[in-house]
């Protein structure tokens, strides 16, 4: 091959690429986290940040899976354990998820952050089974052909609206 | 100009969590030393201080806040208390009046305040406003009602304003 | 004493034996009797159906030659009569004698009329032997073959001749009768096979015949065609089917009335089976009666003979029963029993003799007896006075060396004493000796231990120094890796920022997977290194868990050797003195033991002489002892025998 050809083949595989790029798929960004053994993931547009070693103070009349307040930038973040909520059962938690949820001030307790994993589409899965935790997700996504379930933070919120309206 | 409002509070510490009430709200204090036992007591309604003056002698009904703060919030505290703040019955809200009228105020005998109990280490600070929050907002009903109106967010301490009215009230026998 | 046959199993086997050949003889006699009259019987039948089979043949034979002939005869005759009338005619002038001979000529050979049998013909032959008229071959002189020469001679009669035809393979039986006419010299010839003229016979006067053929009395003759049709006789039992295949000349066949014998010949020319029946019942029946009263006979004569042997022999062997008997009890030793009633014979001159030796012996054994008795008494003396002597001196021995052997056990007690004394002073001087050496090692080993003490003491500490100084390492790792977690966390709220920010936060975010990588990897070698660090840690935990145990074994020895050392000291102070006691005793105990000798010397002199003294007696003892036993043992196998009181010889 002489440099012209190698140079055409180049500008073709290019504008194959930008072919290729055109009918890609859409990729969604997913946080991946760890809560106790269990991984769970959620829509990176959905967190915020992530803090380690916070302070969490007891808030009384909540229900259990509410472990208490952070204080972030002075202002206090209802704490949420899911694995209290999920199997009645605490973690230690080391880092908070701050969640971007409109008008309110919400975190999540986990125990690790895993990683952000780009997904297809095509990797994103929605829930057929509606059982007493499922009802948390709000669908599953495929990573390295382990599946995750991605949380339905509304659903939590909504849970935690129920029960202290019933307490 | 936030900046400048200020509110004057009672703050009582208790290492993690800390407690604020509106000076407004019981102006008196008092060192209770002795105190009766009520016949009729509740909970946290268990003595009663008697002032005698030229005017006779005045019943107050006290409440064990710090008993009742240490339950709640289950901290490791078997410090007594001593000191006592007063309050107006005016102050109180209708709810509460006839609340305390149909159990601890019952039978006493000229009682015109009632008398909480609150922790020793009581100081009295000005809190700038805007240190102040409201609760998240999911559990701001719940907090309030339960006479937790607002937080107070600090480094190392969260704390919490107390509505006497509510929590004497609202608490009563719970806890 | 082993037991012999007794005499009346003798007896039994003598008998056998004797019968025995007689028997034997008896059989062989019967047996070859009888089989020689089998043999005979058989023979007889045999001949006699032979001879009626040849009978048969030859009434056979009679009865078709004669059907033959008479035919052959009448055919030859008519023709020759009608010749004559030919002749005649011509004689008479009727026609000419050419012209008769040729009209009888053409009869003659007429194919019709002038066939004979199945194949032959008429034919006309001049006595010279000329076939003059012939269908087959005329004017052919036949004088040359013999039957032709025979036929020429007798010009007229009978005669068989073998003749084979033309074409065809075997000579065959021909049967011819002629007729001369002798003015035209013409032999009338009709001949033909014979076997073409079976089927003329007369079969009623062959039947007849047969019929009346009788052998003893209930055996016949039959005669078969070759297809098995009875021609003559009757099978009255109905046996000719049971003739076995292969048995078919000669059988013996079951009948109704017993074994008959069947013997069927083949007729060569007829072709026809001739079966002679005789029965061999009679017969039979006469051979068992014999063999039945021969055997009778030999059994009886057997029992008989038996008996009669049998009786006799026991008369004859009684007194050898007696003789033994008697034998038996001398051998068991009863020697008062005689033989009795003794024959005339040699065997009752045995008992005799017998007898006499019996009471022979018997005197004998009375003469030893009392013999035996006296010398028994003497020896018991003697033996008496010899015991007690010799229990008087061995008790005196036996005192003596009581004293002495006392003496002795004394003796060698203080020379015990003395020996095991100089053992402990010399084991006592040693011991002071040892002690001493001893102390100087434990002063030794002691300095030693206590450098160990010192050493081990700075060991620990330079452990724990080091154990410290993991510490703070620990602390270091610590702090990395926490930097490490954070930077993590920073990169991924970086991360979280940039995809907030959309496409301009990218390059960001590409940084932003980097600083977490690397955090990643910090984090991973921080854990190797705790890792690391955790392994030491274990291992100088463990390292001052074994030196503090080795401190503590230390101080063990430490206190072990001081208490040795206290002992030691003890040990050496008493050893002192036991030494010089030691010496005194061994001094003293020398002296006891010379004194002690000199008894010991005399004593003995005593013993020895008492123990010769005692050695003679024994002796004399010994031999009487010996006398005795020897008495008493023959005593015994005397008194074995019982004999009689009185002797009469």
């Amino acid at each position: 091959m002489n440099n012209d050809e190698i140079l055409k083949q180049i500008e073709s595989h290019e504008k194959g690429k930008k072919d290729v790029e055109v009918k890609e798929e859409l990729f969604y960004r997913y946080l991946v986290f760890w809560i106790g053994e269990q991984k769970f993931a959620l829509p990176a547009e959905e967190v915020h940040e992530i803090l380690t070693y916070n302070e969490i103070y007891f808030v009384p009349f909540v229900p259990p899976y509410i472990r208490g307040y952070a204080n972030r930038h002075g202002q206090p973040y209802t704490v949420f354990d899911l694995q209290m909520l999920f199997e009645n059962s605490g973690i230690e938690g080391s880092h908070l998820l701050i969640l971007k949820v409109p008008n309110d001030q919400i975190a999540l307790l986990i125990s690790d952050v895993e990683e952000i994993v780009k997904v297809p589409d095509s990797k994103i899965y929605s829930l057929t089974s509606q059982d007493e935790t499922s009802q948390y997700f709000s669908g599953a996504i495929n990573v390295e052909e382990t599946e995750i379930f991605v949380l339905g933070v509304s659903k939590i919120l909504e849970r935690l609206e129920s029960d202290i309206e019933r307490s | 100009m936030s900046d400048h409002d200020f509110v004057h509070v009672l703050y009582s510490d208790y290492g993690a969590t800390h407690f604020l009430i509106n000076r407004d709200q019981c102006p008196a204090s008092v060192y209770a030393s002795d105190t009766v036992p009520m016949e009729r007591g509740n909970n946290y309604f268990k003595e009663k201080l008697i002032f005698t003056s030229e005017n006779g002698s005045e019943h107050v009904p006290l409440f064990n806040l710090h008993k009742f703060l240490i339950k709640l919030f289950r901290f490791n505290s078997d410090v007594e208390s001593q000191l006592v703040i007063l309050t107006p019955l005016t102050l109180l809200s209708k709810e509460t009046l006839s609340y305390l009228k149909e159990g601890p105020l019952l039978e006493l005998e000229n009682c015109r305040r009632i008398g909480v109990r609150i922790s020793s280490e009581t100081i009295i600070k000005q809190i700038p406003i805007d240190e102040l929050q409201p609760h998240s907002r999911i559990l701001r009903s719940k907090l309030k009602k339960s006479g937790f109106p607002a937080t107070h967010p600090l480094e190392g301490s969260m704390g919490y304003l107390i509505n006497l009215d509510r929590i004497i009230a609202g608490n009563e026998g719970k806890g | 004493m082993k037991r012999r046959k007794s005499s009346v199993g003798l007896i039994t086997s003598l008998s056998l034996w004797t019968t025995l050949p007689v028997i034997l003889v008896l059989l062989i006699m019967g047996g070859t009797t009888l089989w020689v009259l089998g043999n005979r019987v058989n023979m007889l039948v045999e001949d006699n159906a032979a001879h009626t089979m040849r009978m048969m043949e030859r009434i056979v034979k009679t009865e078709v030659d004669g059907a033959v002939k008479n035919y052959l005869r009448a055919a030859a005759e008519k023709n020759r009569d009608l010749m004559r009338f030919f002749y005649e005619e011509a004689q008479n002038g009727e026609m000419s004698e050419e012209a008769a001979y040729e009209r009888i000529r053409e009869i003659l050979l007429d194919p019709e009329y002038g066939q004979v049998g199945a194949t032959s013909y008429l034919a006309g032959v001049t006595s010279g032997g000329v076939l003059e008229i012939h269908p087959v071959s005329p004017g052919v002189d036949a004088s040359g073959f013999e039957f032709m020469q025979k036929a020429m001679e007798m010009k007229n009669g009978y005669l068989e001749y073998e003749w084979k035809n033309v074409g065809e393979e075997k000579a065959r039986l021909k049967a011819g009768y002629l007729s001369y006419f002798e003015p035209w010299d013409i032999m009338v010839w009709a001949s033909s096979y014979k076997s073409e003229f079976y089927s003329l016979i007369d079969q009623r006067s062959l039947d007849e015949q047969v019929s009346s053929i009788r052998i003893d009395e209930t055996g016949y003759v039959v005669i078969r065609d070759s297809d098995g049709k009875i021609i003559a006789g009757d099978d009255t039992l109905n046996i000719l089917n049971k003739i076995p295949a292969d048995k078919a000349a000669h059988a013996v066949v079951d009948g109704k009335n017993g074994e008959v014998r069947i013997d069927t010949q083949v007729q060569e020319d007829t072709g026809w089976q001739v079966s002679v029946v005789s029965p061999l019942s009679p017969y039979n029946r006469l051979l068992w009666l014999l063999r039945i009263i021969i055997g009778l006979s030999i059994v009886v004569s057997a029992v008989l003979l038996h008996f009669v042997i049998r009786s006799l022999l026991n008369r004859t062997l009684a007194p050898l029963k007696s003789m033994r008997g008697l034998a038996e009890r001398v051998s068991q030793g009863d020697l008062t029993g005689r033989i009795h009633n003794l024959s005339e014979d040699e065997i009752g001159e045995v008992g005799l003799i017998f007898n006499h030796i019996i009471t022979e012996f018997s005197g004998v054994l009375a003469n030893n007896k009392s013999v035996i008795h006296v010398l028994s008494e003497s020896i018991q003396n003697l033996s008496t006075s010899a015991q007690e002597i010799a229990s008087t001196s061995n008790e005196q021995a036996a005192a003596v060396k009581e004293i002495l052997s006392t003496m002795e056990d004394a003796d060698q007690v203080s020379k015990d004493n003395m020996e095991k004394i100089e053992e402990v002073a010399k084991i006592a001087n040693n011991t002071k000796e040892n002690v001493e050496q001893g102390f100087a090692l434990i002063k030794t080993s002691l300095s030693k231990m206590e450098e160990i003490r010192t050493t081990n003491s700075e060991t620990i500490v330079g452990i724990k120094t080091l154990g410290e100084r993991i510490t703070s390492i620990w602390e270091i790792v610590n702090i990395i890796n926490s930097i490490a977690d954070q930077t993590k966390i920073i990169a991924f709220n970086a991360e979280l920022e940039a995809a907030a920010a959309g496409e301009a936060g990218k390059n960001f975010q590409i940084v932003a997977g980097e600083i977490r990588r690397l955090a990643d990897s910090t984090v991973n070698s921080t854990n190797e290194i705790k890792g690391k660090i955790n392994e030491i840690q274990h291992a100088s935990d463990k390292l001052i868990v074994a030196s503090e145990e080795g401190t503590r074994r230390i101080t063990e020895g430490w206190d072990i050797s001081t208490n040795i050392r206290g002992i030691f000291e003890e040990v050496l102070n008493s050893s002192e003195i036991s030494a010089h006691s030691a010496d005194a005793i061994s001094r003293s105990t020398k002296m006891q033991v010379s004194s002690f000798e000199q008894i010991f010397t005399t004593l003995k002199q005593i013993s020895e002489s008492i123990d010769s003294f005692v050695e003679s007696t024994n002796y004399t003892n010994q031999v009487s002892d010996h006398l005795t036993e020897i008495t008493e043992s023959f005593g015994k196998e005397i008194n074995g025998y019982t004999v009689k009181e009185e002797e009469e010889e």
